[in-house]
């Protein structure tokens, strides 16, 4: 069944054609509320408030402007800038210095970490040093990066030109390079490739 | 060989994104790692492939459900009392107290301008038609006194500036003084002086009684 006739059912109070989209779409805009927060707290807040907000304004949607993900992106997305806006104070209170240094002591302690433990604190590096990119640059390399949007979904989505999308993905991969370099074992492709 | 500085921004995407071969994977990357100006990539092909492998994360348990719990759920019906309590409670706070005591207050002095008191209001007075007549009659009531007191104040003027013409010419020649008492008073004349401002004066005021003034003989008439 297409976006356009599970819309126009969910219009005719058809309550399984609403929980159809909520079952396809949960999880997709929880990670990006969850990367975009780094918080599961907030990320399952923000989820519900997307969906509700999604579910009030059913009947402005328009298939034909792309599909139901993208319009949902594009929700979660002015949701999630306006939390960052609102959150922005409590989050430049710690910075970003602190966590790194909490990070590396707490790797340096451990007595010799194995593979899996690593990568696992490097992907928690990761997400706390994605939580650091300003909105803009973030959201463009969650959507491609970790949502695999397309570059012209992500300029609908984010309604910009593509060049600029490409611009920000590059310059947000750039800064989290740029973070990371001093965690250990960031450097080595073979962790890469071995996760 | 490895590529220059234009070569890999020209391929950029493709080395972030791991679509470039072996072998030109090899000369992007040696580039990246001598050149200063591209050591960034280098960092940020790392962290792009991170990003590919960052596992996604489990939706919560039960989020669906309270999602589907949120919004399909039925909004909560209220009670008309606990809608009035609300009205009610809103309308007690002391900015909405003032302000509706500062509209009553304006409300009856607009009324006691305009003469109007309730216990004069009929049902019939409330129909849109007759506020609508009664609001046109007393437009055109208070035009027409305005033009009326326009033209009197005009006329009274005109007259008025006639008289202050004719006023000189109606004062007799002052008379010469007998020679033998150059310091003897003229009583003719102190008497001459108020007797004729005295008649520019009446003659004004009798202008005035036979002018209608604002508000008595228009309104009259009007009525």
């Amino acid at each position: 069944m297409d976006d356009a006739e599970l819309v126009r059912r969910c219009l005719a109070e058809d309550a399984t054609a609403w929980e159809s989209i909520v079952r396809i779409h949960t999880r997709r805009v929880y990670n990006l509320c969850y990367r975009f927060t780094a918080r599961r707290d907030e990320a399952e807040d923000l989820t519900q408030e997307v969906f509700l907000r999604v579910y009030r304004t059913l009947q402005s949607y328009d298939a034909s402007h792309g599909p139901l993900a993208v319009w949902l992106h594009r929700v979660a997305r002015n949701l999630l800038i306006d939390h960052y806006r609102a959150t922005r104070k409590h989050r430049l209170a710690v910075p970003l210095e602190d966590e790194m240094i909490h990070l590396e002591q707490k790797e340096s302690a451990a007595p010799r970490p194995d593979r899996a433990v690593a990568q696992r604190e490097l992907s928690a590096a990761l997400e706390q040093a994605l939580a650091r990119l300003s909105p803009e640059l973030r959201e463009a390399v969650i959507l491609r990066d970790l949502q695999g949007l397309d570059y012209r979904e992500i300029a609908e989505t984010l309604d910009i030109p593509e060049g600029t999308v490409k611009s920000r993905i590059n310059r947000g991969r750039a800064e989290l390079g740029k973070i990371l370099k001093r965690h250990p074992g960031f450097e080595t492709l073979e962790g890469v490739s071995g996760a | 060989m490895s590529w220059d500085c234009a070569q890999l921004e020209r391929r950029l995407e493709d080395f972030l994104e791991g679509r470039l071969a072996a072998a030109e994977l090899a000369e992007a990357e040696a580039h990246a790692r001598a050149c200063p100006r591209c050591a960034d990539w280098s960092g940020a092909r790392t962290a792009a492939l991170w990003l590919h492998r960052l596992e996604p994360v489990e939706t919560p348990p039960g989020l669906e459900t309270r999602i589907l719990a949120l919004t399909l759920a039925p909004p909560p019906q209220e009670s008309f009392w606990a809608v009035f309590d609300r009205g009610w409670r809103a309308l007690m706070q002391p900015r909405f107290g003032l302000g509706l005591a500062a509209a009553t207050f304006s409300l009856l002095l607009v009324m006691n301008t305009f003469n109007i008191s309730l216990r004069d209001v009929t049902l019939a007075d409330l129909n849109p038609a007759n506020i609508y007549r009664a609001a046109e009659r007393q437009s055109q009531l208070s035009y027409a006194r305005t033009v009326r007191f326009v033209n009197d104040l005009r006329l009274v003027y005109e007259i008025r500036s006639r008289l202050e013409e004719l006023a000189p010419q109606r004062e007799p020649a002052p008379t010469p003084a007998p020679p033998g008492n150059p310091a003897s008073p003229k009583p003719e004349n102190k008497e001459k002086t108020p007797q004729n401002s005295s008649d520019g004066a009446r003659a004004q005021w009798l202008l005035a009684l036979q002018t209608p003034p604002f508000g008595i003989g228009g309104l009259g008439e009007l009525r």
